[in-house]
Protein backbone atom coordinates (compact mmCIF):
# COMPACT_ATOMS: atom_id res chain seq x y z
CA UNK A 1 0.00 0.00 0.00
CA UNK A 2 2.75 2.18 0.86
CA UNK A 3 4.32 1.75 -2.32
CA UNK A 4 1.41 2.18 -4.11
CA UNK A 5 1.32 5.52 -2.65
CA UNK A 6 4.81 6.09 -2.86
CA UNK A 7 4.08 5.85 -7.03
CA UNK A 8 1.01 8.00 -7.06
CA UNK A 9 3.19 10.81 -5.46
CA UNK A 10 5.87 10.23 -8.43
CA UNK A 11 3.26 10.63 -10.76
CA UNK A 12 1.63 13.55 -9.57
CA UNK A 13 4.85 15.20 -8.77
CA UNK A 14 6.07 14.63 -12.32
CA UNK A 15 2.53 15.95 -13.73
CA UNK A 16 3.32 19.05 -11.43
CA UNK A 17 6.66 19.68 -13.37
CA UNK A 18 5.53 18.91 -16.75
CA UNK A 19 2.60 21.44 -16.20
CA UNK A 20 4.74 24.00 -15.37
CA UNK A 21 6.92 23.38 -17.95
CA UNK A 22 3.76 24.03 -20.19
CA UNK A 23 2.91 27.21 -18.48
CA UNK A 24 6.51 28.36 -19.40
CA UNK A 25 5.94 27.67 -22.44
CA UNK A 26 2.72 29.78 -23.05
CA UNK A 27 4.12 32.63 -21.20
CA UNK A 28 7.18 33.01 -23.64
CA UNK A 29 4.77 32.44 -26.63
CA UNK A 30 2.50 35.37 -25.10
CA UNK A 31 5.36 37.13 -25.06
CA UNK A 32 6.57 36.81 -28.31
CA UNK A 33 2.74 37.38 -29.56
CA UNK A 34 2.55 40.88 -28.08
CA UNK A 35 6.28 41.55 -29.18
CA UNK A 36 4.98 40.91 -32.54
CA UNK A 37 1.57 42.95 -32.08
CA UNK A 38 3.98 46.05 -30.98
CA UNK A 39 6.39 45.58 -33.42
CA UNK A 40 3.10 45.82 -36.18
CA UNK A 41 1.46 48.28 -34.68
CA UNK A 42 4.51 50.31 -34.91
CA UNK A 43 5.18 49.66 -38.21
CA UNK A 44 1.41 50.87 -38.97
CA UNK A 45 1.92 53.90 -37.48
CA UNK A 46 4.95 54.93 -39.07
CA UNK A 47 2.76 54.15 -42.98
CA UNK A 48 0.39 56.29 -41.63
CA UNK A 49 2.24 59.32 -40.70
CA UNK A 50 4.32 58.45 -44.49
CA UNK A 51 0.57 59.45 -45.51
CA UNK A 52 -0.37 55.38 -47.07
CA UNK A 53 -3.74 54.75 -46.88
CA UNK A 54 -4.33 51.24 -45.28
CA UNK A 55 -6.56 49.21 -47.89
CA UNK A 56 -10.15 49.37 -46.56
CA UNK A 57 -12.40 46.39 -46.37
CA UNK A 58 -14.53 46.36 -49.55
CA UNK A 59 -18.14 47.46 -48.73
CA UNK A 60 -20.64 44.08 -48.96
CA UNK A 61 -22.90 44.93 -51.64
CA UNK A 62 -25.98 46.81 -50.27
CA UNK A 63 -29.60 44.80 -49.66
CA UNK A 64 -32.16 46.62 -51.05
CA UNK A 65 -35.47 45.90 -50.87
CA UNK A 66 -37.35 45.40 -54.11
CA UNK A 67 -39.37 48.64 -54.71
CA UNK A 68 -43.25 48.10 -54.19
CA UNK A 69 -44.55 49.10 -57.72
CA UNK A 70 -48.58 49.33 -58.05
CA UNK A 71 -50.80 47.94 -60.15
CA UNK A 72 -52.12 51.31 -61.82
CA UNK A 73 -48.04 51.50 -62.42
CA UNK A 74 -47.52 48.24 -63.72
CA UNK A 75 -50.21 48.37 -65.97
CA UNK A 76 -49.15 51.88 -67.10
CA UNK A 77 -45.69 50.29 -68.18
CA UNK A 78 -47.18 47.16 -69.74
CA UNK A 79 -49.28 49.30 -71.86
CA UNK A 80 -45.90 51.41 -72.70
CA UNK A 81 -44.02 48.33 -73.76
CA UNK A 82 -47.01 46.98 -75.87
CA UNK A 83 -47.09 50.17 -77.81
CA UNK A 84 -43.31 51.04 -78.03
CA UNK A 85 -43.38 47.20 -79.74
CA UNK A 86 -46.01 47.88 -82.09
CA UNK A 87 -43.73 51.10 -83.24
CA UNK A 88 -41.36 48.19 -85.06
CA UNK A 89 -38.00 50.48 -83.74
CA UNK A 90 -36.00 48.25 -81.39
CA UNK A 91 -33.26 49.54 -79.12
CA UNK A 92 -31.06 46.21 -80.78
CA UNK A 93 -31.83 45.36 -84.05
CA UNK A 94 -32.63 41.83 -84.24
CA UNK A 95 -34.50 41.41 -81.22
CA UNK A 96 -37.92 42.60 -81.97
CA UNK A 97 -39.59 44.91 -79.32
CA UNK A 98 -36.50 46.09 -76.86
CA UNK A 99 -36.50 48.66 -75.41
CA UNK A 100 -34.18 50.86 -72.67
CA UNK A 101 -36.67 52.73 -69.60
CA UNK A 102 -36.01 55.90 -71.47
CA UNK A 103 -37.21 54.52 -74.31
CA UNK A 104 -40.60 54.06 -72.50
CA UNK A 105 -40.58 57.20 -70.90
CA UNK A 106 -42.71 59.19 -74.00
CA UNK A 107 -45.64 56.45 -73.63
CA UNK A 108 -46.23 56.51 -70.14
CA UNK A 109 -46.73 59.65 -67.93
CA UNK A 110 -44.61 58.12 -64.87
CA UNK A 111 -41.32 59.07 -63.50
CA UNK A 112 -38.14 57.48 -65.32
CA UNK A 113 -37.61 55.45 -61.92
CA UNK A 114 -41.23 54.47 -61.36
CA UNK A 115 -40.98 53.03 -64.84
CA UNK A 116 -36.86 51.70 -64.21
CA UNK A 117 -38.73 49.73 -61.00
CA UNK A 118 -41.76 48.40 -62.80
CA UNK A 119 -39.02 47.05 -65.52
CA UNK A 120 -37.16 45.17 -62.56
CA UNK A 121 -40.53 43.64 -60.92
CA UNK A 122 -41.79 42.63 -64.66
CA UNK A 123 -37.78 41.11 -64.88
CA UNK A 124 -38.40 39.79 -61.59
CA UNK A 125 -41.64 38.09 -62.74
CA UNK A 126 -40.48 36.86 -66.07
CA UNK A 127 -42.63 39.10 -68.08
CA UNK A 128 -39.53 40.63 -69.50
CA UNK A 129 -35.76 39.87 -69.87
CA UNK A 130 -32.67 41.24 -70.00
CA UNK A 131 -30.99 41.21 -73.50
CA UNK A 132 -27.76 43.35 -72.80
CA UNK A 133 -26.34 46.34 -72.18
CA UNK A 134 -27.03 48.93 -75.32
CA UNK A 135 -23.83 49.46 -77.13
CA UNK A 136 -22.62 52.73 -78.13
CA UNK A 137 -23.93 55.24 -75.48
CA UNK A 138 -21.75 57.92 -74.72
CA UNK A 139 -22.28 57.39 -70.72
CA UNK A 140 -23.79 54.73 -68.61
CA UNK A 141 -25.11 52.45 -71.18
CA UNK A 142 -28.69 51.22 -70.10
CA UNK A 143 -30.04 47.84 -70.09
CA UNK A 144 -32.29 46.42 -73.07
CA UNK A 145 -35.06 44.48 -72.17
CA UNK A 146 -37.87 42.63 -74.38
CA UNK A 147 -40.55 40.37 -73.74
CA UNK A 148 -39.72 37.22 -72.38
CA UNK A 149 -41.09 35.12 -74.86
CA UNK A 150 -41.63 31.03 -74.16
CA UNK A 151 -43.55 32.16 -71.06
CA UNK A 152 -47.34 32.37 -71.44
CA UNK A 153 -48.15 35.43 -68.91
CA UNK A 154 -45.50 37.80 -71.25
CA UNK A 155 -48.59 37.90 -73.92
CA UNK B 1 -13.58 46.61 -67.35
CA UNK B 2 -13.02 50.45 -68.04
CA UNK B 3 -16.26 51.29 -69.03
CA UNK B 4 -19.25 53.60 -66.91
CA UNK B 5 -21.36 50.20 -66.43
CA UNK B 6 -18.53 47.53 -65.31
CA UNK B 7 -20.77 47.00 -62.89
CA UNK B 8 -22.43 44.58 -64.71
CA UNK B 9 -21.63 40.84 -64.18
CA UNK B 10 -22.32 37.95 -66.08
CA UNK B 11 -23.83 36.41 -62.58
CA UNK B 12 -26.93 39.20 -63.08
CA UNK B 13 -28.22 36.81 -66.07
CA UNK B 14 -30.33 33.87 -65.49
CA UNK B 15 -29.69 30.94 -67.68
CA UNK B 16 -33.05 31.66 -69.43
CA UNK B 17 -31.53 34.71 -69.96
CA UNK B 18 -28.59 33.56 -71.63
CA UNK B 19 -30.40 31.19 -73.79
CA UNK B 20 -32.48 33.62 -75.36
CA UNK B 21 -29.70 35.75 -76.15
CA UNK B 22 -27.74 33.15 -77.46
CA UNK B 23 -31.71 32.71 -79.57
CA UNK B 24 -31.71 36.21 -80.86
CA UNK B 25 -28.07 35.79 -81.99
CA UNK B 26 -28.43 33.04 -83.85
CA UNK B 27 -32.00 31.68 -83.69
CA UNK B 28 -31.13 28.67 -82.61
CA UNK B 29 -28.02 28.41 -84.22
CA UNK B 30 -24.55 28.31 -83.25
CA UNK B 31 -23.02 31.80 -81.71
CA UNK B 32 -20.07 32.91 -81.01
CA UNK B 33 -18.74 33.85 -77.53
CA UNK B 34 -17.83 37.17 -78.24
CA UNK B 35 -20.08 38.10 -80.15
CA UNK B 36 -22.68 36.67 -77.17
CA UNK B 37 -20.38 39.14 -74.97
CA UNK B 38 -20.78 41.68 -77.08
CA UNK B 39 -24.20 41.95 -76.75
CA UNK B 40 -24.30 41.26 -72.99
CA UNK B 41 -22.10 43.88 -72.46
CA UNK B 42 -22.86 46.14 -74.88
CA UNK B 43 -18.98 46.20 -76.12
CA UNK B 44 -18.56 48.25 -79.50
CA UNK B 45 -15.10 48.89 -81.74
CA UNK B 46 -14.45 51.76 -79.41
CA UNK B 47 -13.64 49.74 -76.52
CA UNK B 48 -10.25 48.33 -76.16
CA UNK B 49 -9.19 44.75 -76.98
CA UNK B 50 -8.34 43.90 -73.56
CA UNK B 51 -12.26 44.26 -72.77
CA UNK B 52 -13.50 42.33 -75.46
CA UNK B 53 -11.16 39.61 -74.07
CA UNK B 54 -12.66 39.80 -70.64
CA UNK B 55 -15.82 39.80 -71.71
CA UNK B 56 -15.81 36.63 -74.11
CA UNK B 57 -13.57 35.11 -71.01
CA UNK B 58 -16.33 35.88 -68.68
CA UNK B 59 -18.94 34.61 -71.28
CA UNK B 60 -17.27 31.56 -71.81
CA UNK B 61 -16.67 30.13 -68.18
CA UNK B 62 -20.56 30.70 -67.90
CA UNK B 63 -21.14 28.90 -70.85
CA UNK B 64 -19.00 25.97 -69.91
CA UNK B 65 -21.01 25.72 -66.73
CA UNK B 66 -24.04 25.75 -68.37
CA UNK B 67 -22.57 22.84 -70.21
CA UNK B 68 -21.39 21.25 -67.83
CA UNK B 69 -25.49 21.17 -66.77
CA UNK B 70 -26.52 20.03 -69.67
CA UNK B 71 -28.45 23.75 -71.08
CA UNK B 72 -25.48 24.43 -74.32
CA UNK B 73 -23.16 22.68 -76.17
CA UNK B 74 -19.87 23.48 -77.86
CA UNK B 75 -20.10 24.06 -81.48
CA UNK B 76 -18.50 22.89 -84.42
CA UNK B 77 -16.35 25.49 -85.12
CA UNK B 78 -13.98 27.08 -82.21
CA UNK B 79 -15.21 29.44 -79.78
CA UNK B 80 -18.80 28.39 -80.75
CA UNK B 81 -21.73 27.67 -78.62
CA UNK B 82 -25.63 26.45 -79.08
CA UNK B 83 -28.24 25.63 -76.78
CA UNK B 84 -28.52 21.95 -76.26
CA UNK B 85 -32.19 20.49 -76.66
CA UNK B 86 -32.50 20.74 -73.14
CA UNK B 87 -31.92 24.16 -73.25
CA UNK B 88 -34.14 24.96 -75.66
CA UNK B 89 -36.90 22.79 -73.74
CA UNK B 90 -36.46 24.16 -71.09
CA UNK B 91 -36.39 28.12 -72.33
CA UNK B 92 -39.11 28.14 -74.39
CA UNK B 93 -42.21 25.68 -73.23
CA UNK B 94 -44.30 27.74 -71.86
CA UNK B 95 -46.24 27.03 -68.46
CA UNK B 96 -49.27 26.84 -69.62
CA UNK B 97 -51.91 30.09 -68.14
CA UNK B 98 -54.05 27.93 -65.88
CA UNK B 99 -51.06 26.50 -63.84
CA UNK B 100 -49.21 29.93 -64.39
CA UNK B 101 -52.18 31.73 -62.54
CA UNK B 102 -52.88 28.65 -60.12
CA UNK B 103 -49.29 29.40 -59.08
CA UNK B 104 -49.51 33.51 -58.66
CA UNK B 105 -53.31 33.38 -56.92
CA UNK B 106 -51.57 30.87 -54.30
CA UNK B 107 -52.98 32.60 -51.29
CA UNK B 108 -49.73 32.94 -48.74
CA UNK B 109 -50.58 30.33 -45.95
CA UNK B 110 -50.37 27.76 -48.93
CA UNK B 111 -46.71 28.74 -50.31
CA UNK B 112 -44.98 26.32 -47.60
CA UNK B 113 -46.98 23.26 -49.18
CA UNK B 114 -46.82 24.74 -52.66
CA UNK B 115 -43.08 25.00 -52.10
CA UNK B 116 -43.17 21.29 -50.93
CA UNK B 117 -44.57 19.81 -54.21
CA UNK B 118 -42.49 22.24 -56.34
CA UNK B 119 -39.18 20.95 -54.67
CA UNK B 120 -40.43 17.11 -55.11
CA UNK B 121 -41.27 17.53 -58.39
CA UNK B 122 -37.87 19.22 -58.94
CA UNK B 123 -36.07 15.83 -57.34
CA UNK B 124 -38.29 13.48 -59.35
CA UNK B 125 -37.50 15.02 -62.70
CA UNK B 126 -34.55 14.23 -64.90
CA UNK B 127 -31.15 15.96 -64.04
CA UNK B 128 -31.13 18.90 -66.53
CA UNK B 129 -34.23 19.58 -65.73
CA UNK B 130 -33.63 19.49 -61.66
CA UNK B 131 -30.67 21.50 -62.27
CA UNK B 132 -31.90 24.05 -64.41
CA UNK B 133 -34.65 24.36 -61.68
CA UNK B 134 -32.40 24.79 -58.74
CA UNK B 135 -30.06 27.12 -60.90
CA UNK B 136 -33.24 29.49 -61.52
CA UNK B 137 -34.61 29.24 -57.90
CA UNK B 138 -30.82 30.10 -56.90
CA UNK B 139 -30.10 32.89 -59.33
CA UNK B 140 -33.53 34.61 -58.42
CA UNK B 141 -33.23 34.74 -54.75
CA UNK B 142 -29.75 35.99 -54.98
CA UNK B 143 -30.23 38.17 -57.70
CA UNK B 144 -32.95 40.08 -55.98
CA UNK B 145 -30.84 39.70 -52.59
CA UNK B 146 -27.98 42.02 -53.88
CA UNK B 147 -28.80 43.93 -57.09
Amino acid sequence: MRNMNGDMEGVIESLRRLKWAAENRVSEAQALLDQAKAERDHIVRMLRVAGVQEEQPKAKPKKEKPAKVNEETRASVLNAIRLWTELGNPAIPGVPGSFTTMDLEEYTPLHSSSIRNAVKNLRDEGIVRAVGLKAGMPRRAPMVYALGEGNETSE
Amino acid sequence: MKRASSDLQIRSFSDREIISAMGDLGGGTEVLASDLATRIFGLNGNDDEKVHRHAARCVTSRLSWMKRYGLVEKGDDKGTWVASEWGKQLRYTSLGRSLSSAITNTPEGSLLELSHQVSDRMLGAGDIAARAMRREVQHQITRRRWR
